[in-house]
């Protein structure tokens, strides 16, 4: 465990090393609130009526704010970083510490995200509250809620990590990484709620693991699910992690084999 | 007792072949072709504990390859390896606890962080104990002459101040085996010096065995006693750097200086090198005329004033044993 922290102290010090960079990172989470705020409330004017799609708008901002939340704990970059590593040979320095190849970028993200996480949190859930009214909804849910962006930010990163290691196979993923952006922004809830969408399209969703991204974690929060609904989705979410961990696992046992290809 | 056995070790890479311009780029992608490479035909070899071995070729004959099949990170086609008794691409995370790898081509320290960073992280990935990681971490610097500059971060470092680093980070765990890949590429005279010293008292002080791949053959004259040449993916020499000379060397080089101008020279089995009008530089294949007979022959028909024999350079011997094809006896 010991040797693993010190991937997660270089992954701080590496975050706070440009310190623009960091305090420019550090404006995405109200830059991003500001935009969808606009947005919504242009969407209500031009609607005319109160609630769209059983959201007013401050409890559609309010699940924004949680959103952002939820996607500070969930963000990752480890393919950009494997794409990279992978592409120029570096990969091999991880290779040759003597620790599991997938844990290295994990705690290495997680050294990342640290700082801006603590900085940004108490913010935001203060934007939260004081601005757009959103509510506490008791200690249960928020239990659940932390429960739950917790798996949410394990499958984030397996799932990142799947896509940084077809490298191994591909060796440029620059645009599969794009893609797959778009696919998470657009099916995990963070562009709009999965509410939104045509009732069949949703019952697809239940399936894939894209709505344990952002959309279940908020709606927890919310209290929308009753408990058994809850921990019903927590287990899915267990589910997923499990699976996925163990195809990154041996996903990552193929990929050393095939990296000899790589850097002759 | 042999601390890295490799034996019949067999590559086979497959790499995609296009032809030049956009139009062939376009073909590409729809129509690929591949061609398998073979970078090690069959590679067999030992390492003693403690020895310092050079693996020498030319670019591309496959001593990198070698090498990342012995640090783990490359599945052989074929053949086995053990080195302290892992099989590298078996046991990666306990056998790389007992490696140090420089790979002079890979950055392999941390970017964007300075190098103590690095060292401090290894510190903590490889469990060292505090007081002897600071110890072992003075005592590099100091030998290394890096204390200036691990402080600043990597990027900011020159290329020699860089492998200085790695080299450093390569072997703060005390690992009992060491690749050096190319470890004083694009260094200065001073800093390839520095790290050859350095190299060499870690072997004595602490008898760990090293490979060190390189094309400069005075990495070679002064860190190893013995050498692999290895040329096409196959081993054309292993044995003593001293033998090399005697084995595949059959010419000296015979520098005369004369007292009175002189015009032509002509011996069976002498070639002129460079003529001038007080001196020659022959070179003499002692199989077809012995020394003796040369020197005889020189001093019977000239006023020679000074005599200078000396083997042709190192490069000189391995540039012909790259060139031609021919597998020399093992020693």
């Amino acid at each position: 465990m010991g040797s693993y922290l010190a991937l997660l102290k270089g992954g701080y010090k590496e975050a706070l090393q440009y310190r623009f960079d960091f305090v420019v990172g550090l404006l995405r989470v109200p830059l991003t609130l500001i935009i969808f705020y606009f947005l919504w409330k242009a969407v209500f004017a031009f609607n005319g009526t109160d609630v769209i799609n059983g959201y007013t708008f401050e409890t559609m901002i309010g699940y924004y704010v949680l959103s952002m939340i939820v996607g500070m704990f969930t963000w990752m970059d480890v393919d950009n970083w494997l794409r990279w590593d992978v592409k120029s040979g570096e990969v091999v320095s991880e290779f040759m510490r003597p620790l599991n190849f997938v844990f290295q970028y994990l705690f290495r993200q997680w050294g990342m995200s640290t700082l801006s996480i603590f900085i940004s949190l108490v913010p935001t859930f203060l934007i939260g509250y004081l601005f757009v009214g959103l509510m506490f909804f008791g200690w249960l849910n928020f239990v659940f809620f932390t429960i739950s962006v917790v798996l949410a930010m394990f499958i984030v990163f397996l799932i990142t990590m799947f896509i940084g290691l077809l490298a191994f196979w591909l060796t440029d993923i620059s645009g599969l990484i794009k893609v797959k952006n778009m696919f998470i922004a657009f099916l995990s809830g963070s562009l709009v709620p999965l509410s939104f969408f045509p009732g069949i399209i949703q019952k697809v969703f239940a399936f894939l693991p894209f709505q344990y991204m952002r959309y279940v974690p908020v709606n927890i929060y919310l209290g929308i699910y009753s408990v058994n609904e809850t921990l019903f989705h927590l287990g899915v979410m267990v589910l997923w992690v499990v699976v996925l961990y163990i195809f990154v696992h041996y996903q990552s046992k193929l990929a050393l084999k095939k990296m000899s290809g790589v850097g002759i | 007792m042999n601390a890295i056995t490799v034996k019949n070790l067999k590559k086979v890479y497959r790499t995609h072949k296009r032809g030049k311009g956009m139009w062939n780029a376009v073909v590409s992608l729809f129509n690929r072709k591949y061609e398998n490479k073979h970078a090690l035909k069959g590679v067999s070899f030992e390492v003693e504990e403690g020895e310092v071995l050079g693996l020498i070729g030319p670019n591309g004959a496959g001593k990198s390859t070698t090498i990342k099949a012995l640090s783990g990170i490359l599945h052989p086609t074929s053949g086995d390896v053990k080195v302290i008794g892992y099989v590298p691409w078996k046991d990666r995370v306990k056998y790389v606890k007992h490696l140090g790898v420089v790979l002079g081509q890979k950055e392999q320290l941390w970017w964007d962080l300075p190098a103590i960073d690095t060292f401090y992280m290894n510190r903590e990935v490889y469990q060292i104990p505090n007081n002897k990681f600071k110890r072992r971490l003075n005592y590099m610097v100091k030998l290394l002459d890096v204390k200036e500059v691990i402080n600043s971060p990597v990027r900011d470092l020159s290329l020699g101040e860089r492998m200085k680093c790695k080299l450093i980070a390569a072997l703060l765990h005390s690992p009992k085996v060491v690749f050096l890949d190319e470890p004083t590429i694009g260094l200065d005279i001073i800093a390839r010096d520095r790290l050859r010293d350095f190299v060499k008292e870690v072997n004595q002080k602490e008898g760990t065995t090293f490979i060190v791949t390189t094309h400069d053959m005075q990495d070679i004259e002064k860190l190893c006693k013995r050498i692999v040449i290895i040329n096409h993916g196959v081993i054309v020499y292993d044995g003593l750097l001293e033998k090399l000379k005697s084995t595949i060397l059959n010419n000296k080089i015979i520098d005369v200086k004369f007292e009175t101008k002189v015009k032509g020279f002509r011996l069976k089995g002498c070639k002129l090198l460079e003529k001038g009008d007080y001196n020659f530089v022959i070179e003499a294949d002692t199989k077809v005329t012995k020394i003796k007979k040369v020197i005889d022959y020189l001093l019977l028909n000239y006023e020679v004033a000074d005599i200078n024999i000396t083997d042709p350079p190192i490069e000189e011997i391995i540039q012909r044993i790259y060139k031609e094809k021919k597998k020399w006896v093992h020693t």
